[in-house]
């Protein structure tokens, strides 16, 4: 007798509908899984033969095969036990295929029958729901995840057994509530660390929040123990909060990744990813055998720091080019390909020279000139291109980190940035573009509204300061979001002038 | 330089310096046995015509060592080497043209030949090498910047050799001030050395200014062309400013070969906890002249100073700009302390001290730190 159970899986941070036939033939005992499964569903065979006969009843003998459609996508992951497991049930008329009906079944099952938790559960909620199921069983530990998604029932499976007893009527399933973790949700984001816990870093305060404002990469240029890591952690909390889409797609990343165990609800603080330089390829972009999420999709709304940026193999750093042009990646594979949406704030650090102490007042530096040169060489023009703001983050002196605590609280500056970031949700209205970092040369001409004081500023900072050409599309941008912050719709001087002072790599390249 | 005129000059019309080229080329022919054959047969000509036997003598060769410099002779076209290095823009003197300049004979190994692109290398009533530590500080910088802008509108040639730090900024501030300045290089013009000075070299030839070198056009940059050249750099000099040295600078062997031909040591004092200042200090402490502002480099050229005129002005400035420059003093003062002493919000701070940067009446120091410009002050 044939059986037919929905199931879901994931293709990048999406999910698509599996369905799984379950073929059971009088003949020699034999078991096949084929819909191209990888070698986890392959292997879904050893454990539903087990859990079956632990838990729910008798495995059925003859001749069984399952289908996973469609047959061209690949199936990973543990998922598709539950589902074939109950497949098999029916075949044998041990369930009725009535009491599947509008329903769709994910999980691992463990060889007591027990139900194990299995990544991706959002989007294939999500998916359910958009298909018109009414009703999704998930695993306990996923059930917070189900949860997220309105007008779906969501039942969560302890057991295979007490899944059986459910379908056939006889008992009921522990209500989905039970399994919430103990965290709750967080409808307002919160941050361990506040803007005004970091003493002095006047200018590097300042350069954060310009950069939140007109979401601006920034390069943080300074000696080790200057607290260029401690500035960027706090950069997240002073950006606008997130929006109901952009936590949906924050978690889905998350769910996919499998990085959602013991949180309740969506994803409401900004993503902060530090990756260590030693990270590869695929730990970054994203890819894999097992196509994963890199570091780029995981800090997708949040904040890409990448410490020791010269130290990152090139090979590495040119590929972020695109998710910082494009916010996607896409990994392409023979089987498909995938998108990853990674639209982050790069904020990098690098020391000034190897050794680190280069025109510091009080240690003395060993580098030659030519590691210095070599060492600033590391990177690209190109990569240079796509950060508005560089800034020196010098060593403090003992007496300036122990004043009082000073400066404003995040949440006043936050408050200043979203106004800012509001103006130009304004100004860009009707338009793909949405921040001051994202305008191309002709958007930049169109919104500029110069100044003529501004201008004469600029062309007196071009040949005193010796800056390059291709800095000065990248002043002018920052001082447009200065200008926003100031709430100013014309960019005057002093906007320009300030904008001048966050070039120091510029002006440290200059030999 | 087509139409320099030379002393040397034979009747067949060939210059003097075709000859020394070619010469300058043959193996084993360095500039001390150049400069035996000169005091010897007198001039190039002469040297091109003399046979076998007279060369040995003079050289004190083997005959096989004469036998290759024959070699390489049958080979050579004086007249069409000198062309071919005028044909790139550049004007070469030998040391036995009048033109050259005097003051390098006085060396005992002078360049055989000169090759010069830009103005021709004349006299001057004043030549000051600044030459220093490659890795300068801020300080190096400021001091550098200073003492040739005080010289600005006196008859003075800045001469250094083109390399980063101390060097660059000489010829930089010489060329901001209206100053000729020469640049002695370690190679030939087709590889200025080091690479991101090739723009400065382009502005120092066409400002009035020279470069030279003793090397043909193609000459790669070599570690032992350096000290070569600081010879040069020495001998052109009347006196020879250092302004940060660590112990074994090469400015030192500058220094070295400025006390052999008696020319006057400077030196620019410097922190003695900074390594870049070691050098310097010890010039001072074996005898040089300390120098710590332009007028002691006038005084030490007689030179009256006019300094009267700049010391009242006080800046016109207004508002934001103002507070900010009363706050910044002369020492170096950091950011941090500007915003708390002016009261203003780092991003007023930022932009004034820009303003006030580009007009010239502070500068940045160190990371984040500012002070006031000398010059405006």
């Amino acid at each position: 007798m044939l059986a037919k159970v929905f199931s879901a899986s994931v293709l990048g941070v999406d999910g698509f509908l599996v369905e799984v036939e379950v073929d059971l033939a009088p003949s020699l005992p034999s078991f096949e899984v084929v819909g191209l499964p990888d070698a986890a569903v392959r292997e879904a065979k050893e454990r539903v033969r087990a859990a079956i006969k632990n838990s729910a009843g008798h495995f059925p003998r003859g001749r069984i095969t399952v289908n996973l459609a469609p047959a061209d996508l690949r199936k990973e992951g543990s998922g598709f036990d539950l589902p074939i497991a109950l497949g098999l049930l029916v075949a044998d008329e041990q369930l009725s295929a009535d009491a599947l009906a509008g329903s769709v079944f994910v999980g691992e099952l463990s060889l007591d029958g027990s139900v194990r938790p299995t990544p991706g559960v959002l989007p294939m909620a999500l998916t359910a729901k958009q298909q018109g199921f009414k009703r999704i069983y998930v695993p306990p530990s996923n059930v917070h995840e189900a949860l997220l998604v309105p007008g779906l029932e969501v039942m969560a499976v302890p057991s295979l057994a007490q899944l059986c007893q459910a379908l056939r009527g006889e008992g009921d399933l522990p209500s989905p509530e039970t399994f919430l973790p103990l965290v709750k949700e967080q409808r307002e984001a919160s941050y361990e660390l506040d803007f005004c816990d970091i003493r002095g870093q006047k200018l590097a305060k300042r350069a954060l929040e310009v950069a939140a404002a007109g979401n601006h990469n920034v390069l943080m240029i300074g000696p080790p123990g200057s607290g260029k890591t401690l500035l960027a952690r706090q950069l997240p909390s002073i950006l606008p909060s997130m929006t109901q889409a952009e936590a949906l797609e924050v978690t889905k990343i998350y769910s996919v990744s499998g990085l959602l165990q013991g949180r309740e609800g969506l994803v409401r603080q900004r993503p902060f990813c530090a990756p260590h330089h030693s990270i590869s390829y695929a730990g970054l972009i994203g890819g894999g055998r097992v196509p994963k999420p890199g570091q780029v999709s995981l800090a997708h709304h949040g904040v890409l720091f990448l410490d020791e940026l010269p130290e990152f193999p090139r090979r590495v750093l040119e590929q972020l080019r695109q998710p910082l042009e494009d916010g996607v990646v896409h990994i392409a594979r023979a089987q498909a390909s995938i998108t990853y949406p990674s639209r982050f704030m790069l904020v990098a650090a690098m020391n000034p020279c190897p050794c680190g102490f280069y025109n510091d007042p009080n240690r003395e530096c060993t580098c030659s000139e030519m590691e210095i040169r070599r060492y600033l060489a590391r990177l690209s023009g190109p990569l240079l291109d796509r950060i508005d703001l560089q800034i020196n983050v010098p060593r403090l002196e003992y007496e300036e980190m122990v004043g009082q605590r000073d400066g404003e609280t995040s949440a006043v500056i936050r408050q200043r940035v979203e106004a800012a970031r509001q103006r130009q949700l304004h100004r860009f209205r009707g338009s793909s573009i949405t921040s001051n970092a994202a305008m191309n040369t002709r958007a930049l001409q169109q919104h500029l509204n110069l100044h003529p004081e501004g201008e004469k500023m600029m062309q007196a900072a071009f040949s005193r300061l010796r800056l390059s050409a291709r800095a000065y599309e990248r002043v002018l941008k920052v001082a447009r979001t200065i200008a926003d912050l100031a709430e100013s719709d014309q960019i005057k001087a002093p906007h320009v002038a300030e904008a001048l002072s966050y070039r120091a790599y510029d002006r440290e390249g200059v030999g | 330089m087509p139409n320099r005129t030379s002393v040397g000059g034979t009747a067949n019309g060939v210059r003097e310096a075709a000859y020394w080229l070619a010469i300058s080329q043959w193996p084993r022919i360095g500039p001390r046995r150049a400069l035996r054959l000169k005091e010897v047969l007198g001039t190039g000509a002469a040297v091109w015509q003399a046979d076998k036997d007279t060369l040995q003598s003079v050289l004190e060769f083997t005959p096989e060592a004469v036998d290759k410099i024959l070699e390489v002779k049958r080979r050579q076209d004086p007249p069409s080497m000198l062309q071919r290095i005028e044909q790139t823009g550049a004007w070469v003197l030998s040391f036995t043209d009048a033109d050259y300049p005097a003051s390098l004979l006085q060396l005992f190994d002078p360049p055989t030949v000169l090759l010069g692109w830009g103005q021709p290398v004349v006299s001057h009533s004043r030549h000051l090498a600044v030459v220093g530590s490659r890795r300068m500080t801020s300080y190096g910088r400021r001091v550098t910047n200073e003492l040739i802008a005080g010289l600005a509108g006196r008859d003075v040639v800045v001469i250094s050799g083109l390399a980063l730090g101390i060097d660059g900024e000489a010829h930089r501030a010489a060329l901001a001030n209206g100053l000729v300045t020469w640049a002695v290089l370690g190679s030939g013009f087709a590889h200025l050395y080091p690479p991101q000075h090739q723009q400065l070299a382009l502005e120092i030839a066409e400002n009035g200014g020279t470069l030279l070198s003793e090397y043909w056009p193609d000459t790669k940059p070599e570690a032992h062309h350096f000290p070569a050249r600081n010879r040069i750099i020495a001998a052109l000099a009347d006196a020879i400013l250092v302004v940060e040295a660590d112990h074994k600078s090469g400015s030192l062997i500058t220094v070295d070969h400025g006390l052999d031909l008696g020319r006057d040591i400077w030196a620019v004092p410097g922190n003695v906890t900074s390594r870049f200042s070691r050098g310097t200090n010890n010039l001072l402490r074996q005898g040089a002249t300390l120098i710590a502002s332009s007028e002691d480099i006038l005084a030490e050229w007689n030179w009256s100073s006019s300094g009267a005129q700049d010391e009242v002005e006080m800046p016109s400035l207004q508002g934001a700009n103002q507070l900010v420059y009363q706050v910044v003093g002369h020492q170096d003062t950091s950011l941090e302390e500007i915003v708390e002493a002016s009261g203003l919000t780092t991003a007023e701070v930022l932009a004034a001290l820009m303003e006030l940067e580009l007009g010239g009446w502070v500068e940045a120091s160190a990371a984040q730190s500012y002070r006031r410009t000398s010059v405006k002050a």
